[in-house]
């Protein structure tokens, strides 16, 4: 397949995607396609349906029916561990890491570097999972941090950073941010924007979830509006505005 | 020097290890106030009772540990430390309701095992297949297991087989007794498993944050379920070691070992919000409760004053391992403070 052809399939193509939970029909017919290195901007209101479309897509639930194609192939994301081997990385809005475990730990967690194996037992090489994990952090510009902090001893914005020096280092394809500058001070939401222009910049395709159109606006090249479960915008930004958005999602 | 100083003691089982300091010299002088004299508890003799007494307690202490790292309870412990040696002797004797035929002690110690390890397959099944706290289920599981020692027994401790390997217990090598060594070996198997393994490192993260854990693709139920076997393993070989050493199996054994080894536990600075312990803290904790034992009789104090005393140091504990981690992380914000003015 040529790199053209590439350009012109979308990494994620998702047709009639739906999903009813306890009675709630939590998403409804939705289609959606998602282009190599696009910052798509997820907006909408709290039960939009965005965490539904995300937990499909990060393998957590599976949709009732509807078809999702990755770089055109049909897949079935039947768990977190398919999505992440397809290379769809997602950082819950809680960052997925475990607070108590130091940052090469939390990195390599299920992928654990290790020297040998007997079985599925391995033996961790805890100096090369240091060393790769500085690695990992320097993608981020955080080269300086030691990567035996624990995590719970970081602020949020940095835990966003390790979530996505993570997912950079593992060359994910695609990765969605849930919410990740909720409850962020001012200069950690802007230390997180800048690692998403990053990802940017390495050819990484985002879908960033947020309920403030502020956080989304400046950094997305497409908007995707949901509310009630079904897809009711999708435009590039250049066809509309921050005003325009605003009023659609006070509508 | 700060930053060595942080990282010692924001260690787990530091401040099991501190008490156990002071518990020392605190009956190193506690005759000398009571008697007047100078009966001493360092000493050579002491150290053999304790070391004695050491891997019954601490084989149960690791299997809980590992168990509370991964954030689960297990109180069925004591019941299969009864269980397991007492379906070793029946199944060795000829004759009896298990098995008409007598198998050697090599056939029956795995197979009692064997049985434990069902048994600890079983809590874990129906804790995480029915999501009920692991509280209950194994509640409900010291009930039935004891149960289950005293109906298989009739209440009587089988009559021990002629074949038991009693002398294990006695056995000495390197000046160490078997038990002690057999504990040793069991204790760095745990301490490799949790630092040194990918599976270790599935435990504590299971353990610190089920949800994010479960997100990255670790199978947290199977690291919990297999976590649960350990336990009910260690709980069974703690059980034959108590058996081969009274050369007898009664199936009252063990009773109240369930929270004797959780408090050494917790003790030990292992977290009952999880994903937090310690081998090396499980065996101090053990060794806490034991030096309270030896401590008291040495100091002749009425050794009902046991449970009280270690009821007490359980809370100080706790109360202590808390304040020493904010302390100890008190000491890395003023590292940081002065790292940003440079």
């Amino acid at each position: 397949m040529s790199a053209e052809n590439l350009q012109r399939i979308p990494v994620i193509s998702c047709r009639g995607l739906d999903k009813w939970y306890a009675g709630v029909h939590a998403l409804k017919l939705v289609d959606l396609d998602i282009h190599q290195g696009e910052i798509i901007g997820l907006v909408g209101d709290n039960g939009a349906g965005k965490s539904t479309l995300i937990n499909i897509l990060s393998g957590a639930h599976p949709p009732d029916a509807g078809e999702i194609k990755v770089e055109g192939h049909v897949v079935k994301i039947d768990s977190t561990r398919k999505a992440i081997d397809l290379g769809i990385e997602t950082i819950y809005q809680h960052t997925a890491m475990v607070q108590t475990l130091s940052i090469a730990r939390n990195i390599f967690l299920g992928r654990e570097i290790v020297s040998f194996h007997v079985g599925g037992l391995g033996w961790i090489n805890h100096s090369k999972m240091r060393s790769e994990a500085t690695r990992a952090l320097a993608l981020v510009g955080q080269e300086a941090r030691s990567p035996d902090a624990i995590i719970g001893e970081l602020s949020g914005g940095q835990r966003q950073g390790v979530a996505i020096a993570r997912a950079m280092y593992f060359k994910s394809k695609v990765m969605i941010l849930d919410e990740p500058t909720n409850h962020l001070a001012v200069k950690e939401i802007n230390r997180v924007l800048d690692f998403v222009r990053q990802l940017k910049e390495q050819g990484v395709t985002v879908i960033f979830i947020s309920h403030n159109i502020y956080h989304v606006y400046p950094i997305c090249d497409r908007i995707v509006m949901m509310a009630r479960g079904a897809k009711v915008l999708d435009t590039p930004k250049s066809g509309t505005s921050i005003d325009d958005i605003h009023a659609k999602l006070g509508a | 020097m700060r930053k060595l100083l942080q990282s010692v003691f924001s260690r787990p089982e530091m401040g099991a290890l501190l008490m156990l300091i002071a518990l020392t010299l605190f009956f190193e002088i506690l005759p000398r106030v009571t008697e007047g004299q100078a009966w001493t508890f360092i000493n050579e003799n002491n150290l053999k009772n304790l070391l004695s007494v050491l891997p019954e307690l601490g084989l149960i202490t690791i299997g809980v540990t590992l168990l509370l790292i991964v954030k689960e309870f297990d109180l069925s412990v004591g019941s299969l430390s009864a269980l397991t040696p007492v379906l070793m002797f029946e199944m060795m004797n000829e004759g009896s309701r298990l098995l008409n035929f007598g198998v050697g002690p090599w056939v029956a110690i795995p197979l009692a095992l064997a049985v434990a390890a069902g048994i600890g397959y079983l809590n874990g099944w129906i804790t995480l297949k029915f999501r009920i706290h692991s509280f209950v289920t194994t509640l409900g599981m010291l009930f039935v297991v004891r149960s289950l020692a005293v109906v298989v027994t009739d209440g009587f401790p089988p009559s021990t087989p002629a074949l038991a390997p009693i002398l294990l217990s006695q056995t000495t090598v390197l000046g160490l007794s078997l038990p002690l060594w057999i504990f040793g070996f069991v204790a760095l198997l745990a301490a490799i498993l949790l630092g040194k393994t990918n599976f270790g490192n599935w435990m504590y993260a299971t353990g610190g944050d089920e949800g994010s854990t479960h997100c990255v693709g670790v199978k947290t139920d199977r690291v919990k379920l297999i976590t649960f076997m350990m336990c009910s393993v260690l709980a069974g070989l703690s059980g034959i070691l108590v058996a081969l050493r009274m050369a007898t199996a009664t199936p009252s054994s063990g009773d109240g070992a369930e929270l004797e080894a959780l408090a050494a536990t917790v003790i030990g600075g292992a977290s009952l919000q999880g994903g937090i312990g310690t081998i090396v803290g499980a065996i101090v904790g053990t060794a806490i409760i034991r030096s309270i034992d030896v401590g008291l009789i040495v100091a002749r104090v009425d050794s009902n004053w046991f449970k009280f005393a270690v009821g007490a140091l359980l809370i100080v504990a706790v109360i202590f391992n808390t304040q020493i981690r904010q302390w100890a992380r008190k000491i890395k914000i003023e590292v940081k403070a002065t790292e940003e003015v440079k």
